[in-house]
This record gives C-alpha cells, sequence and structure tokens, in this order.
C-alpha cells in the first residue's frame, strides 16, 4: 500500500518536473523571440538614423555647393575661399560617417575632395578680388557634376 | 615616395593610370579610394613635384627634383610620369573629340 502510494507520489513528481520545465522552455523560446524582435526594432532604428544623417548630410553639402555655385558666379574670390573648407568637411563626413562604401563611391568621393582643395589652390594663387571667367566655367561645370551625379547616386546608394 | 613614383611609372607606362588636368596647366592627378596623388612641373625652376594627398585632403608626403640635381635619380622618373599623364589627358581628349565628331 505504502510502496504504491510512493509510486502515484514519484509519477506526480515527474509529472510536476515536466510541466515545469515545458514552462521553462516556453519562456525560454519567448524570450529568445523577444530578443530577436528588440534586436532587429534596434538595427532597424540604426537603420534609420544613418539614412536620415545621409540625407541630412547630403542635403547639407548639396546646398552648400549650390551656394559655392553663386559665389563664383558672382566673381567673389574671397568668400569662395571662405566655402571651400566646409565642403571639404562635409565630404569628409559623408565617407566617415559611411565606412561600408563600395571602393568606387570613396574614389568618386576622393576625386570630389580633390578637385575643391585644386579649386581653392588655384583660387589661392591669383591675385585681385574677383576670378577669372574660364576659372568660374571650368569650376562651376566640375560643381554641377558632382550635384547631378555624385550626389544623387549616393542619395540613392545610402537609402 | 620612390616606390610609389617607381610603380606609378610603370602602370602610367602601361596606360593603367586615369591621369585628370587639374585646374593647374602643369598639374596632373589621379585619385585612389583614400588618397590621390598629383605630378606637377614648374617651368620656371624646372621643377617636377609628385604629392601624396591623404583622405581629408592634405599633402601627406612630396618628392621634388630641381632642375635634375635634386634627388637626381628621381628627376628622370618624375619628368616621364609628367609626360605620360600629359600624354593620356591629351589623348583622351583626342579619343572624345573624335567620337563626337563621327557620331554627329
Amino acid at each position: 500500500m505504502l510502496g504504491e502510494a510512493g509510486s502515484i507520489a514519484s509519477l506526480a513528481g515527474l509529472l510536476v518536473s515536466l510541466l515545469g520545465l515545458g514552462f521553462a522552455l516556453l519562456q525560454l523560446s519567448r524570450l529568445r523571440g523577444e530578443t530577436r524582435a528588440a534586436r532587429d526594432a534596434s538595427e532597424e532604428t540604426r537603420r534609420l538614423l544613418r539614412r536620415d544623417s545621409a540625407g541630412s548630410d547630403l542635403t547639407r553639402i548639396g546646398e552648400r555647393i549650390q551656394g559655392l555655385i553663386e559665389i563664383h558666379r558672382n566673381g567673389d574670390r574671397s568668400r569662395a575661399l571662405d566655402r571651400y573648407p566646409e565642403i571639404y568637411r562635409l565630404l569628409i563626413a559623408i565617407r566617415r560617417n559611411h565606412p561600408n562604401l563600395s571602393e568606387e563611391y570613396r574614389r568618386q568621393l576622393q576625386e570630389a575632395l580633390a578637385t575643391v582643395r585644386d579649386m581653392q589652390g588655384k583660387l589661392e594663387g591669383l591675385t585681385g578680388s574677383s576670378i577669372p571667367q574660364s576659372a568660374i566655367n571650368n569650376f562651376n561645370a566640375a560643381l554641377l557634376l558632382l550635384q547631378t551625379e555624385l550626389l544623387v547616386e549616393l542619395q540613392d546608394r545610402l537609402e | 615616395m620612390h616606390e610609389v613614383a617607381g610603380e606609378l611609372l610603370r602602370r602610367s607606362k602601361a596606360q593603367k593610370v586615369d591621369w585628370k588636368q587639374t585646374y593647374r596647366d602643369e598639374e596632373f592627378r589621379v585619385d585612389f579610394p583614400d588618397v590621390s596623388l598629383s605630378i606637377s612641373f614648374e617651368p620656371q625652376g624646372e621643377c617636377y613635384q609628385l604629392d601624396l594627398v591623404n583622405d581629408t585632403g592634405a599633402v601627406i608626403d612630396t618628392v621634388l627634383t630641381v632642375s635634375g640635381e635634386t634627388e637626381p635619380e628621381l628627376a628622370p622618373v618624375l619628368q616621364e610620369i609628367y609626360e605620360l599623364a600629359s600624354a593620356y589627358v591629351r589623348d583622351a581628349a583626342l579619343e572624345r573629340a573624335l567620337h563626337y565628331l563621327k557620331r554627329a
């Protein structure tokens, strides 16, 4: 009689243990799902932040380049020289904030940076307060190309 | 920079360097993902100069030859790079002009 009761108690104990184990596994599975969802949400937030940051970087640089085109058109050498460093900084920021850009995009950004540097070098080598018309034409042709090709492609790529 | 100059000369001879004219008449530049190289000539002092520009636009290394006296072993190398860069830019422009003329 006592042995039978003991067996029943053991079985009941085993049943409770199995139920407990099942519950624990269920909780663990739920927890895993929640962790994955939290990780996905965090990754998505980071992606959106990167996209917004890229969008605002590109918008800012587009506006600054447009401003520089106007300054060149007005032949204002002094204001143009003030404007180049900011454009450098924005081009450098795009490359640093997006380290996964392809080699070709990084090369194009390097080319843009070197081109703006050359403009600055050319103007620094001139005397007087104005910019020669031939330089205005060359500079603005390069800046328009930068606006209409590289910045547009980067906008698509980074979004 | 001597090794860079040697390799640049080899690649330029093989037409593997996409040289571009800068806004200075006597300067040519090639851009890579994080660096640029520029070769320039100063006629008055007969100087050839090769600059290495980093990813922030700063010149971080330079070799300069003056009238074949400073760095005499490098002078013919830089001169040849300069001549090849100049020919590359001129030939590319001629090719484009011919292409447009034939298409018109």
